[in-house]
């Protein structure tokens, strides 16, 4: 009896133990060696023809190592594309790219590394929301400016007269997918959100979305992250009648919801944010990855493509013409390509905002970044102010539905 | 709605139950736990996969050969886990912390091989069927349906062939078992392959309705544990009837109660169990004998 | 005529323990021999040794005039050679039946043959006659015995080693399991009997061997051993 008890805690403790080794697992990093000259320069007022260092953080390994590796491509595009022409004050840029595994602490180390180390004029990234907010202060003390090329919260693009957004806030999204019921007419909305920082404060947003469409949900229920079985909330949803589930978590999570209500016999709209259209969603429900809609950019699904959005895929497909996973297959430029495109769009900005202030001191750069006015950036034309400072106004975005075979229009 | 949790918790039950009955084998011949179990489940969906996409096997032979392997990893962990343990002592319980670590290992060569994501499963079926009033999938019923077949075709064998009766010879006195001309060792090697077939077929079962991943063993083993130990450790009635207590009683309190409670139910059965009547439901009173 | 079953210098080690030392003897084909001794003589370590169920360190063991020294216990039950162990070991949680068919493991596993083997075997046994599906751990000790005996014959043994069937059994009990042994002798299977109580053994010995913390002291016919003053020592200890 007693030996059980014992053998049951130690059990317990293993399983806590694995699962939380869950999130900080992941091979080595694999960091970008940084070459250039050694001298850290002082970022402002050199007249050298030293390279302007920016710091880029990205998650290349890890759970988000898919999207780290198209940021990475991305930011080396836009180096290359500025350097050929020039440079920026007549200096060649040096992008400095450090992986976080998406792990706070690896985050929070590279940020003040790229910042104490490198003396990198601007700070870009990191990958995950949860980093981007750790690292936020840090910057903000260096007095550093920060791009966040693919942090999400809505706060990010507000809150902080440092930081500049330029993935699609959550509040944005939020807005579109409470919007969804009243398009649709489908207005007995289900919630089913993760409980994690991705999904409660989704949640909050889809909420107060909906109050101001004077929606009431039907049901809320809430699920952990890599859940293998949401039979139980989903029954919970359909008994209390809801006709569209109103989501807020990862693909991965999506897809088991997707194949759980194929289990139950029971179809209705799921609706997202932008996770839903990685390849994973598809990957993982296989067929069930249906009668399922997001949030996305409009750049590469709206026909036809701007003309920056056309150049950008051209120069994109000529650098990885091996690149299947954001542009291809085929010679049609994939959806995708947007995710990649704001840290692009954060690159050029930055370059612009540098040569406007004539000089790399920080605070010069960042005081020209706010000015910016009318950029035309590849997902949108770029102006920020010191009230706002989101790159991707509302109509940038549009719903999109997701079917086994793609990402389309939604109709 | 409650035929709709009576059937997914059947379902999901007779999966934990195949589990329990892959600790009883182990705790019949060797009367150790073995807490790896999950990981086995685990190593049979992620081989599968392994197989079908980097070696471009058709599923079928993916399949087979990726219980080969896992049995071959159960006779693995009996040499380098078991087998050292209970020769230093045969009373000695490290077995604990040996299957456990064994457990971890694997778990972490598949993330060595497979990273962390999830990968998709194929369905053994597709289409929906009506069951009065309740919808379910063709694949859950067939889920069901080979669940029931392995659990009678693990009766036979235990109960109807001689093998079966050499196991539990050996279960209750290797040296009695040996006089009769029984290859204990043998027996042995046989329960761990058992074992981990019931663990790999487990996966292999609920692989299509989850996500594949190197962590979907571990919580499988809390469960098949509760089912065992809920039943009376020893027991393949008990394993099976505590298979589908847990299995239910998950669907009714994740359905009426809070979704979140749903994997604590495993633990607290365990915990009562425990307490309330150490030896489970249909243990015997002197269940270990060590 | 060779003896059926012949140990030369044999010595079995617990450990660093010497529990058989330099044994040897031979066993007659179609006699009943018996092997006597106090507690700890190393009586039960020997038949479990000719058995294969112990190793033996050095020596060799001869069965039908070939070595049998490193043969595996299943491969010398197929020979001929089985074993009714002391404390009867027979499987509680099975019924009578199944113990029985257990017993043939090395010949056959087809069941429903087994099954007819052992139903017949059972017939032999009128203490358990009537008790083939009944779990053998509900049996009394006499039932055991004569169980784990029917159990060992199940092989079709040349040679039955028996050790202390009269264990822990009421005088009554122990003469219906000698009158057992008695029958089976007369039906011609060769017997090695372990036995402390030496009386019990010279009722149906025709030869005894005498052990003595771990070594032979005294071997030969009942009618000399029985009355060797050495035989008292060898119980009353030095």
């Amino acid at each position: 009896m007693k030996r059980f008890v014992a053998l049951f805690l130690v059990l317990s403790m293993a399983l806590l133990a694995a699962c939380t080794s869950q999130s900080g697992s992941g091979g080595t990093s694999s960091q970008n060696p940084s070459t250039g000259s050694q001298t850290a320069s002082q970022s402002g007022g050199s007249e050298s023809k030293d390279p302007i260092k920016i710091g880029l953080v990205a998650a290349l390994t890890g759970p988000s190592a898919e999207l780290g590796k198209g940021i990475q491509m991305a930011a080396r595009l836009a180096e290359k594309e500025l350097n050929a022409s020039g440079g920026v004050l007549g200096r060649p840029i040096q992008i400095i790219i450090r992986d976080d595994q998406s792990n706070t602490q690896l985050g929070l180390n590279a940020v003040n590394e790229l910042i104490q180390k490198e003396n990198v004029v601007a700070i870009i990234g990191p990958t995950n929301s949860g980093v981007v907010k750790a690292t936020l202060g840090v910057t903000a003390a260096a007095g550093v400016p920060h791009l966040i090329n693919n942090g999400q919260d809505t706060e990010f693009g507000y809150d902080y007269p440092h930081a500049f957004q330029f993935a699609m806030p959550n509040r944005t999204q939020a807005r579109m997918i409470a919007q969804f019921t009243q398009e649709t007419g489908l207005n007995k909305a289900g919630l089913l959100t993760a409980n994690d920082g991705y999904g409660q404060p989704g949640r909050a947003d889809v909420l107060a979305e909906l109050e101001a469409l004077g929606v009431q949900p039907v049901a809320m229920e809430e699920f952990k992250p890599t859940d293998a079985d949401m039979t139980s909330q989903l029954l919970r949803l359909k008994d209390a009648g809801a006709n569209v589930i109103l989501f807020w978590g990862m693909g991965n999570d999506a897809a088991t919801i997707r194949k759980n209500m194929a289990t139950l016999g029971w179809d209705v709209p799921l609706v997202g944010p932008n996770p839903l259209v990685m390849n994973n969603f598809r990957d993982l429900a296989g067929p069930e990855a249906r009668n399922t809609f997001s949030t996305y950019e409009a750049t590469f699904i709206r026909r036809p493509l701007t003309p920056k959005a056309e150049a950008y895929a051209k120069a994109w497909k000529a650098e990885y013409p091996d690149d299947t996973l954001f542009y291809g297959p085929g010679e049609e430029p994939y959806f995708y390509l947007a995710m990649g495109a704001q840290t692009y769009d954060a690159i050029t900005v930055l370059a612009d905002a540098i040569e406007r202030a004539g000089t790399t001191d920080r605070a010069a750069v960042l005081e020209a970044l706010t000015n910016t006015q009318g950029f035309e950036g590849v997902n949108s034309v770029i102006s920020f102010s010191k009230e706002k400072r989101v790159a991707l106004p509302d109509e940038a975005n549009i719903l999109v539905e997701i079917k086994p075979d793609g990402v389309y229009e939604m109709k | 709605m409650l035929l709709l949790f009576l059937i997914l918790g059947i379902t999901w039950g007779g999966i934990y139950a195949l589990v329990g009955l892959g600790f009883n084998t182990t705790f019949w011949t060797l009367r150790i736990l073995n807490f790896a179990q999950g990981e086995y489940l685990m190593a049979a969906v992620l081989l599968s996969i392994g197989f079908n996409r980097w070696v471009n096997l058709p599923w079928p032979i993916a399949i087979v050969l990726a219980l080969a392997v896992t049995a071959a990893l159960g006779l693995v962990l009996e040499r380098v886990a078991i087998r050292p343990v209970l020769q230093h002592d045969p009373r000695s319980h490290s077995w604990v912390v040996t299957t456990l670590g064994a457990g971890i290992v694997l778990q972490n060569l598949a993330v060595l091989l497979f990273g962390t994501s999830e990968y998709p499963f194929p369905k053994l079926m597709e289409g929906v069927v009506q069951l009065l009033d309740a919808r379910v999938e063709k694949q859950l019923l067939a889920v069901f349906a080979i669940t029931v077949v392995l659990v009678v075709l693990f009766d036979i064998f235990v109960n109807r062939t001689l093998m079966g009766k050499a196991i539990k010879a050996v279960a209750f006195d290797r040296m009695a078992a040996e006089a009769q001309g029984i290859n204990s060792r043998g027996i042995v090697m046989l329960s761990m392959i058992l074992m981990a077939l019931l663990a790999g077929i487990a996966g292999l079962l609920i692989a299509p309705m989850v996500s594949a991943h190197p962590y979907m063993g571990t919580l499988m083993t809390v469960k098949g544990f509760s089912a065992a130990v809920l039943g009376g450790l020893g027991s393949p009635v008990g394993a099976i009837v505590g298979g589908l207590v847990v299995g239910i009683a998950e669907q009714l309190v994740g359905g009426y109660i809070n979704p979140g409670l749903k994997d604590a139910i495993g633990l607290i059965f365990l915990f009562v169990i425990l307490i309330a009547r150490p030896q489970g439901l249909f243990g015997k009173k002197v269940a270990e004998r060590v | 005529m060779a003896p059926l079953l012949q140990l030369e210098n044999v010595s079995v080690k617990y450990g660093a323990i010497e529990a058989l030392r330099e044994v040897s003897f031979s066993v007659e084909e179609g006699s009943i021999t018996c092997l006597i001794g106090a507690n700890g003589a190393g009586k039960s370590t020997t038949v479990n040794a000719i058995a294969g169920l112990v190793p033996t360190a050095s020596g060799r063991i001869l069965f039908q005039g070939e070595d049998i020294t490193k043969l595996p216990a299943s491969r010398r039950i197929a020979m001929g050679i089985s074993i009714a162990l002391e404390g009867r070991k027979i499987f509680g949680d099975q019924t009578v039946i199944d113990n029985l068919m257990l017993g043939a493991y090395t010949r056959s596993k087809n069941l429903s043959k087994l099954r007819r083997e052992a139903e017949e075997m059972l017939a032999r046994f009128p203490l358990i006659a009537d008790r083939g599906q009944q779990l053998a751990g509900t049996l009394s000790g006499g039932q055991q015995q004569a169980l784990a005996i029917a159990r060992a014959l199940m092989s079709r043994p040349k040679l039955l080693l028996l050790d202390e069937p009269s264990l822990g059994l009421a005088p009554i009990l122990i003469q219906e399991i000698y009158q057992i042994i008695q029958d089976l002798a007369d039906q011609g299977t060769t017997i090695l009997l372990v036995e402390q109580f030496a009386a019990y053994a010279f009722m149906v010995s025709q030869n005894a061997c005498v052990l003595e913390h771990g070594q032979l002291t005294l071997a030969g016919p009942v009618a000399e051993v029985r009355d060797d003053p050495r035989l008292a020592r060898a119980y009353l200890g030095k």
